[in-house]
């Protein structure tokens, strides 16, 4: 992995955290949006169809509303996954600039080799977790299960 | 409004035939119910005709011009489905309103089709809500509702009452009925597996079988004239009677099978004897289950009145003149 971002070019960049979290993230997403696309009643899709709908149309329009709230949850899980990323962050950054926030939290240190400063530790891991909640709270309304209840029968 | 014109429509998934040359003609403003055990092609056949199936071979035309290759929106038809494939996220108006609205029609345009089908089905105080928050029969009556929307010329119904309680279902039945004398002209083709509901809607059956048709008819005409052992079976309820052997021997017939109601109990000429495994009393009816050495109970229809114990001996004789008699294929050989 680090030869190929430095084949690339992108050691202590961005991007080499950039590309390497999302094709890692890739293979757990999708797996857990099929699994919700599957739960899409076929019948919806022929009711469109017949509705008149183009296969963009129903994708817009029919299944990305019914999908929302997946989409926002797989969202949420891939994001806490790389925000909290620590060995890959460590490996493709080297000044501060490009760091992420674990790894700049790791290299806090004291006044001295022998003082860790736990305090300020602390202090830093509860901030860095603020966004988490804030995007929680943004999104929780969406965060619902059965939104397709109601459409079918049951 | 359509006639649709069905010629050796055959349908194959894979290398299983699923619909084996189906050829039938259903009449403009035709009430047809397709109706058959389940797996013999009749859901099939619809999707068939509402498009979302390709046919694999046959044609399809609806007056006269050939829709084989038609999208279904471009087919005028509309399609009520089994789960009632609301779209979940739309209040009832959208729901009805979809299929206008991708059309580009006029906002005023759709706003009164759509109110004057709610107002029909008397849904006009749910058109703001979504459909998570109705119950079983208003959701399918959204359903109806936006296939009226839609204005079709060819109304398909999936199964629609299969998911509602027994009373509803009846109501929706009766509702159906209405909406088809009340839309004059539109054609509709039905399917269930229900045979009350295909007896009580049909103008006429298409009683289909692994994929063929095994008789077309008015109620009346497959109920007393049936075409073969399957459809003499299958429609009615009870199920008729068949027997073989030395009952049937005297009619000349190998089977012969009789309706639970043209049933006699008592003894007289040409009587036979059993004894009453069971009686369900149904208050205006009873359903006497006589054991006659057959393997199967013979079903008699009696008046509700009359009550009858397990084991005892009883003697029965069918009505003349309706005697079902089929030979050993199963073909009828007429009345006696």
């Amino acid at each position: 992995m680090f030869e190929l971002i430095r084949f690339y070019n992108l050691f202590n960049t961005p991007w080499a955290l950039i590309f390497s979290y999302t094709i890692f993230s890739l293979p757990f997403t999708v797996w857990v949006l099929t699994t919700f696309m599957r739960d899409l009643p076929i019948e919806i899709e022929e009711a469109a169809i017949v509705d008149g709908a183009s296969p963009i149309i129903i994708i817009w329009r029919v299944f990305m509303p019914l999908l929302w709230p997946a989409l926002v949850t797989t969202g949420l899980l891939a994001f806490i996954a790389a925000w909290n990323e620590y060995l890959f962050a460590l490996t493709f950054s080297s000044s501060n600039a490009a760091r992420t926030v674990p790894v700049a939290i790791s290299l806090f240190s004291g006044n001295s080799e022998h003082e860790i400063p736990w305090g300020t530790i602390m202090a830093a891991s509860v901030l860095v977790t603020a966004p988490l909640v804030l995007l929680v709270l943004i999104f929780q309304r969406k965060i619902i299960s059965g939104l397709t209840a109601g459409g079918v029968k049951g | 409004m359509a006639e649709l014109q069905l010629t050796d429509i055959r349908k194959s998934f894979g290398a299983v035939e699923v619909i084996r040359g189906v050829s039938l003609t259903i009449r403009s403003g035709e009430f047809m119910v397709f109706v058959g055990p389940s797996g013999c092609g009749k859901s099939t056949l619809l999707r068939l005709v509402a498009g979302l199936e390709a046919i694999s071979d046959g044609t399809l035309s609806f007056d006269g011009q050939i829709v084989n290759n038609l999208a279904p929106s471009k087919r005028g038809i509309a399609m009520v489905f089994q789960s009632y494939a609301l779209y979940p996220h739309m209040t009832v108006y959208d729901n009805m309103a979809f299929g206008m609205q991708l059309a580009k029609s006029s906002k005023d345009a759709i706003k009164e089709r759509v109110e004057k089908a709610a107002d029909l089905l008397q849904i006009t105080p749910y058109l703001k809500r979504l459909p998570k928050q109705l119950s079983g029969g208003q959701r399918q009556r959204v359903a109806i509702g936006r296939a009226i929307v839609r204005d079709p010329k060819v109304f398909l119904f999936d199964e629609p009452l299969s998911n509602l309680d027994a009373a509803l279902r009846v109501a929706t039945r009766l509702e159906i009925a209405k909406l088809h004398h009340s839309m004059n002209g539109a054609t509709m083709i039905y399917v269930t597996h229900d045979q009350v509901e295909a007896m009580t809607l049909a103008d006429r059956i298409c009683v289909l079988r692994d994929g063929v048709i095994e008789q077309v008819g008015t109620p009346v005409e497959l109920y007393e004239q049936p075409q073969s052992l399957f459809v003499a079976g299958f429609i009615g309820s009870p199920k008729m009677n068949f027997l073989t052997g030395k009952f049937a021997e005297p009619y000349g017939a190998s089977t012969i099978g009789i309706r639970s109601e043209h049933i006699q109990i008592g003894p007289g000429e040409g009587a036979w004897t059993g004894k009453v495994i069971h009686s369900e009393n149904l208050g205006s009816d009873s359903y006497v289950y006589a054991d006659m050495g057959t393997g199967e109970p013979v079903i008699v229809r009696e008046d509700g009145t009359k009550k009858h114990q397990p084991d005892e001996a009883i003697s029965i004789r069918p009505q003349r003149g309706q005697v079902h008699r089929f030979d050993s294929e199963g073909r009828p050989l007429g009345r006696q």
